[in-house]
């Protein structure tokens, strides 16, 4: 049985889809949220919010995923932002890993959202 | 019919039968008291006259004819002679001839034309049988009486008497035959008739029958539906019954959907149709007794369906099917097959009909129960919580048993909460009534503790305001409720209980004790109640089990016995939650489901473990979750800060992924984690049997990077057997930072 996450996704009106993941991220389920993440957003839309507030556990499986996702993402002209609260478990995590130079990191989904919205202008 | 029929022909043997003893009776007696007082007294006559030339004849014929009657009327009754009739009419015969040939010795005898009427006793006798026989008897005699004369005194010639005695044989049986037939028309008639009114009793009285069998047969196919059963015990039962008692070898029910498409439910002696077979709107034979609504007979082999054949496959090759509808609305549709050449037809048909209504009703409401069943229970369901937190320290388990009455859908509920700090709140709760309105009840009372018990409340503060948030409910329902503290810094826990029944602790060492203290009223009792709490004691190695009524309460059992038994049973065995949920349900619930609702949450403090960590696991990346979690309880002794911890977990994931991911070849490779406590520091190991290799892609050296940076010691040997990665976290050191 491999780690459990769950993902829960949404999308406003103006084409961001907000994808929360909850639960933990390791190799065991990595390829298996990038299926889900990926077959969440259509060519269509914005780009992808993640929100990782809920995300008790990650490691560099998991860091490797977003990046992965965030450069095909790209490919398609389209954007991810990563919402992450201050003080979550994972955060050291992503500090080690300078996640911030790779990706759009902020405290909530809203500015996230409001992010790939002010980009696309 | 048939049963008729043979009666008649038995009836009509006995009555032919018993004439024919009667006469040959009535024949014996006349005999006996007739004829040989007859004979005597003429014999006596002839003594007395002396005279006639046909004095020596007649001796010899009568003394012969004397000795065979007595002989065979002695054997006749003896039982050992032949059959009786014939050996009378021999008797008779002779006797008949001594007489004549006296009567006639004195020439033209006045008696003579008397043996004209000689017949008519055969005549009135109506039977053929015997008006031939005493025709051809009297014809003959009188032959042998005429040549007897003839010979003797030279009267009318042989010749004349032979005319005369055709004369009157022929005329005998002219004159019978007619009469005859006249008797046997009438007879036949008579028969008929008696036939006729046999057969019509016998037909009324198998309708009767046959009315009070099918009767019968409904009660037994009907009374089933009235028992409150599920829909699936409910079908197999029915269908049992219609072909027990019904002349059907099999039996299957299909239940409409909105759209009027079929779906096999359930069935009786058949093995090819899979429960769940589809039928679209119309299609094959059940389709046409959907849409006709009407009784339909069929041959099996006609039909194109599934179910069609699954009836021909198991021989039953004429089908009966019955629509079952409740006021005009088809609720499915009921199939019967008979096999063995019978042919299902009108009976059937109209038994299955007067019974179909009543199985239509009998499913519809178990369908509308079974739903407004599942809604009630799965909105309880949502309510209890779907997985427990994993909390460092504790190990938590819970069981939830519904009540063997299936409509009463209770209202126990059990909660784990993981507060700040060290603080783990456990809630358990029983709203008094059941159903959806109870399920209602405590998920607002659940609700509501969760709010209160995240504000930092104490247990009696928690339920103090609960209760009051009750008051404002507008139904009125009362709950027992109980809610515990747990402090897993302090190694204390307090606890404040509305009626419930009293939390059992088990002690590192194994004794149990019932918590009374602490208790008050039930939730929704008195408005205004403070809650009073009680502090305790939470030893590592201990367990806290929570529980409703249910568990303990047994139909002629006091509660007091219930809970003497909790207790014994809880003590001296191991004290792991999962393992005690299911021996206290074993022990106190048996295999039966329970009465009521039972609820029961088990939260054992996890005693100070070993120093040394152990394990060996296979390369498999499913193992990485599982690793964690044993970690989590290892290291929870040292007592880690979270972002310690966090860090430690990271770290060993780390090592272990690229354990696993380095495995290769067809081989089931397994990694060995090792970890060392002190008061300081946790030490880990994790150990492969590859070579050491970075990951590629993107990430190259990232995992390397966060293990180096979460840990003070990050070390990677090179070994012969494989690589060992040692990892080394002070704990404190980095709390300021």
């Amino acid at each position: 049985m491999s780690t459990r996450a769950d993902i829960h996704t949404t999308s406003d009106d103006e084409g961001v889809v907000i994808a929360r993941i909850s639960g933990e991220m390791d190799t065991s389920n990595a390829a298996r949220v990038e299926d889900r993440l990926t077959a969440a957003v259509p060519n269509t839309a914005l780009g992808m919010v993640l929100d990782l507030s809920e995300l008790s556990f990650v490691d560099s499986s998991g860091v490797e995923l977003f990046f992965r996702l965030a450069e095909r993402f790209e490919d398609r002209r389209q954007r991810i932002a990563v919402a992450l609260p201050e003080g979550a478990p994972i955060e050291r995590v992503f500090e080690i890993v300078r996640f911030r130079e790779r990706l759009p990191l902020v405290g909530s989904v809203a500015e996230a959202g409001a992010l790939l919205r002010a980009d696309s202008l | 019919m048939t049963e008729a029929r043979e009666l008649g022909v038995r009836k009509r043997h006995g009555s032919d039968f018993g004439t024919g003893e009667a006469a040959v009776s009535g024949a014996v007696r006349e005999l006996a008291v007739v004829r040989v007082p007859v004979l005597v007294l003429a014999l006596l006559a002839v003594e007395v006259a002396g005279d006639g030339a046909t004095h020596d004849l007649f001796y010899y014929l009568l003394a012969g004819g004397g000795l065979y009657a007595v002989g065979a009327l002695g054997l006749a009754f003896t039982g050992r002679g032949p059959a009786l009739p014939w050996v009378l009419y021999v008797g008779i015969d002779i006797a008949l001839l001594s007489a004549l040939l006296y009567a006639s010795g004195g020439g033209d005898s006045p008696i003579q034309p008397l043996f004209v009427l000689l017949p008519l006793v055969g005549v009135l006798s109506y039977s053929t049988y015997w008006t031939a026989v005493v025709g051809s008897v009297a014809v003959l005699d009188y032959l042998v009486v005429a040549a007897i004369h003839s010979a003797a005194e030279g009267g009318p010639s042989f010749g004349s008497i032979l005319v005369f005695s055709l004369f009157i044989g022929l005329g005998t049986l002219g004159a019978t035959l007619p009469v005859h037939a006249v008797v046997q028309r009438q007879r036949a008639k008579a028969e008929l008739e008696q036939r006729t009114r046999l057969l019509a009793e016998q037909a009324a009285r198998a309708e009767a029958e046959a009315v009070a069998e099918m009767v019968g047969k409904l009660q037994r196919i009907t009374d089933v539906t009235l028992s409150h059963l599920s829909l699936e015990e409910l079908l197999p039962e029915v269908l049992g019954r219609i072909v027990e008692v019904g002349r059907s070898d099999a039996a299957a029910v299909l239940i409409a959907a909105d759209d009027l498409a079929l779906r096999a439910s359930s069935t009786a002696g058949l093995d090819a149709v899979r429960s769940g077979a589809r039928l679209e709107a119309g299609q094959g034979f059940p389709g046409r007794v959907a849409q006709t609504r009407q009784p339909i007979t069929t041959a099996a082999r006609a039909e194109e369906d599934e179910i069609s054949h699954a009836f021909a496959e198991q021989g039953a090759g004429s089908l009966l099917g019955v629509p079952l509808t409740v006021d005009e609305r088809l609720i499915g549709v009921l199939i019967v097959g008979a096999g063995d050449g019978r042919e299902l037809g009108r009976v059937e048909a109209d038994l299955l009909r007067l019974a179909a209504d009543r199985i239509a009703l009998s499913i519809q409401r178990a369908q509308l129960y079974e739903r407004e069943h599942f809604a009630a229970q799965t909105f309880q369901r949502s309510l209890l919580p779907a997985r427990l937190p994993e909390i460092p320290g504790l190990l938590v388990a819970a069981r939830y048993m519904p009540a063997r009455e299936e409509a009463r859908v209770g209202g126990d509920w059990y909660d784990v909460l993981e507060l700040p700090g060290d603080a783990v709140g456990l809630a358990m709760g029983d709203v008094v009534s059941h159903g959806i309105r109870a399920a209602s009840t405590m998920g607002q009372i659940r609700s509501a503790m969760r709010a209160y018990a995240f504000d930092d409340e104490s247990p009696g503060g928690t339920l103090t305001k609960v209760n009051a948030v009750m008051r404002g409910l507008d139904q009125r329902e009362t709950a027992t409720a109980i809610y515990l503290a747990l402090d897993l810094a302090q190694w204390t826990f307090s606890f404040a209980s509305a009626g419930h029944p009293p939390p059992l602790l088990i002690d590192p060492a194994g004794s149990a004790d019932l918590l009374e203290a602490g208790r008050s009223v039930p939730l929704g009792a008195h408005p205004g109640t403070r809650y009073p709490e009680a502090v305790e004691r939470l030893e590592p190695g201990s367990t806290i089990l929570l529980y409703t009524d249910g568990l303990v309460e047994r139909r002629g059992n006091s509660l007091n016995e219930g809970l003497e038994r909790l207790v014994s049973e809880a003590t001296g065995h191991s004290s792991e939650p999962e393992p005690l949920c299911d021996r206290l349900i074993g022990a106190l619930l048996g295999d039966q489901p329970p009465l009521d609702d039972v609820a029961l949450l088990a939260a054992h403090v996890v005693s100070v473990p070993d120093e040394r960590l152990e394990l060996e696991l296979p390369c498999m990346p499913s193992t990485l979750g599982p690793l964690r979690r044993s970690l989590r309880h290892w290291v929870y002794s040292v007592r880690p800060s979270r972002d310690e911890l966090q860090d430690i977990l990271v770290a060993v994931s780390e090592a272990a992924t690229n354990a696993i991911e380095h495995a290769y070849g067809p081989v089931e490779a397994s990694y060995r984690v090792e970890g060392w406590l002190a008061r300081d520091r946790v030490s880990v190991t994790v150990t492969d049997s590859g070579s050491w290799r970075e990951r590629r892609g993107l990430d190259r050296g990232r995992g390397t990077a966060v293990m180096r940076e979460l840990m003070d010691v990050f070390e990677v040997s090179h070994l012969e057997a494989g690589t060992v990665v040692h990892l080394e976290r002070r704990l404190g050191s980095r709390s300021a930072a």
